[in-house]
């Protein structure tokens, strides 16, 4: 019988920015997806395709990498880019024959380099089978992020903006709340990048909560910058999800013994995790 | 936008700061309703100490459906803000790895490291660069309930510049981990580790 398997991973979304906010590095492991991901005894071809997408202009790269019996050629290795404008890169992993036995793989995680500033590590986001998303849309029929710690002070300089990335082929429209009762409703085109500061939506020097929902998934990055300018940055991170899980679980008696013995287990110190 | 699709519930809080050698402060607890909205300062906590880690404890009041268990920390300093937010202790894990580079002459970078057990923790931290050449492995332990920021440069000074290395924190037990960017002008970024079940 022949194992069922995926040629391909998910693809991994970085944002860019333009150059003087720093260049974006990262590393790519094809032995890590190998680890994680793929069916035993693997030999053949793995390729990691690069896509980048700057005012609609895109340039694609790729590295193959030959694997004998589960061993690739090179293990890892570091790309960087350089942007003109805002931006996003889409990292592909994807085999010769099928080998993965899931689509999704550890987070890939980028730096932005910035000589004399130095360095500010984020994580990217997946494009596809996100599983939170998934029962997100299931149980809320909408896409929904929020962000309970959005912050925009003038006076101290203090910029704060959504970056809004739609990788797929359709435009997506989304609505912006805000606890302050302002809303926005902006549509991002397909394959193209929006900086959103969200200055327009907050009251200068209050925390506030800002929500998006729009009718497909979005790429999201909150982007902490100095007030006016959203390329000087000092934080790159992702929004939370509406989960829709529920707040208690229905469990057998037989489970909830286990539960309760693995955590006395735990508080014990017999037990970790 | 949701209100008439979605049943949420209130919820009972304890806020609990730990102190980096584990022990415990006075914290705050109280009440969040449904649809409301709570801010925490922790400047205002009297009797903190300088560094250490909190623990969240939310239990919900009735069955209903989770929006996000997730709660954001804003740092806010003179010039500058960052937020990150906490992770379940479930997600506390025993490896994982960040890229790092040193710019210049410094890193700039801490790893944070929070024991949720009452047993200490051993940790080695290894740092290769991902074309080889350079491979280096350092020792911590935090003790039971403790934390700990491991300076990235302290822990490996010898460390080549401007070169992308892998950091791989391993550690006997599950332990949170975060990284901190140092950043110009005294401005701090702030992540966590990758999660992976």
């Amino acid at each position: 019988m022949t194992a069922k398997g995926f040629q391909y991973v998910s693809p991994f979304v970085y944002p860019l920015f333009p150059e003087r906010a720093g260049r974006l590095a990262f590393s790519c492991s094809v032995k890590n997806a190998l680890d994680f991901r793929a069916l035993p005894n693997f030999s053949g071809t793995i390729t990691v395709n690069f896509k980048s997408i700057v005012g609609g202009v895109v340039a694609k790269d790729a590295i193959e990498i030959p694997v004998v019996e589960h061993k690739p050629a090179v293990a890892e290795f570091a790309k960087e880019f350089s942007s003109p404008d805002f931006g996003y890169v889409e990292v592909m992993m994807t085999a010769d024959k099928p080998v993965f036995d899931k689509v999704v793989v550890v987070q890939g995680y980028g730096l932005f380099l910035r000589p004399g500033r130095g360095s500010l590590t984020f994580g990217s986001d997946l494009k596809y089978a996100r599983d939170p998303i998934v029962h997100q849309i299931s149980v809320y029929g909408r896409f929904c992020l929020l962000h309970s710690a959005t912050y925009v002070d003038r006076k101290a300089g203090i910029g704060n903006s959504f970056m809004l990335i739609n990788p797929y082929e359709q435009a997506v429209v989304c609505t912006l709340a805000a606890d302050t009762g302002r809303r926005k409703r902006i549509r991002v085109e397909a394959r193209s990048t929006q900086m959103l500061s969200l200055d327009q939506l907050l009251d200068d020097g209050r925390i506030g909560t800002v929500m998006i929902t729009a009718n497909n998934k979005l790429t999201v990055f909150d982007v902490r910058h100095v007030f006016g300018d959203p390329a000087d940055i000092t934080n790159v991170d992702h929004l939370d999800f509406m989960n829709g899980w529920t707040t208690y679980r229905r469990d057998t008696a037989a489970k909830t013994a286990k539960y309760y013995l693995r955590r006395a287990a735990r508080l014990c110190g017999l037990r970790y995790a | 936008m949701f209100e008439a699709a979605v049943d949420g519930t209130g919820y009972r809080y304890r806020l609990i700061p730990i102190g980096e050698d584990g022990r415990r402060y006075a914290g705050v607890q109280g009440r969040i309703e449904r649809d409301g909205t709570l801010e925490i300062d922790l400047a205002t906590i009297p009797g903190l100490p300088a560094r250490g880690w909190f623990i969240l404890d939310m239990v919900p009041d009735s069955n209903g459906l989770v929006g996000s268990t997730r709660p954001q920390v804003l740092l806010i300093g003179p010039s500058w803000a960052t937020a990150y937010h906490p992770q379940l202790q479930a997600y506390a894990c025993r490896g994982r790895a960040i890229p790092v580079e040193k710019v210049g002459t410094e890193f700039n970078t801490w790893v944070s490291v929070i024991n949720g057990y009452r047993r200490s923790a051993r940790l080695e931290a290894t740092l290769f660069a991902v074309g080889g050449g350079y491979h280096a492995v350092a020792q911590e332990s935090v003790g039971g309930f403790g934390s700990t920021l491991l300076d990235v440069d302290r822990l490996f000074p010898d460390a080549p510049s401007d070169t992308m290395m892998t950091l791989v924190l391993r550690s006997d037990i599950p332990v949170r981990k975060h990284v901190i960017n140092r950043l110009a002008g005294g401005a701090m970024s702030v992540d966590h580790f990758p999660n992976f079940k």
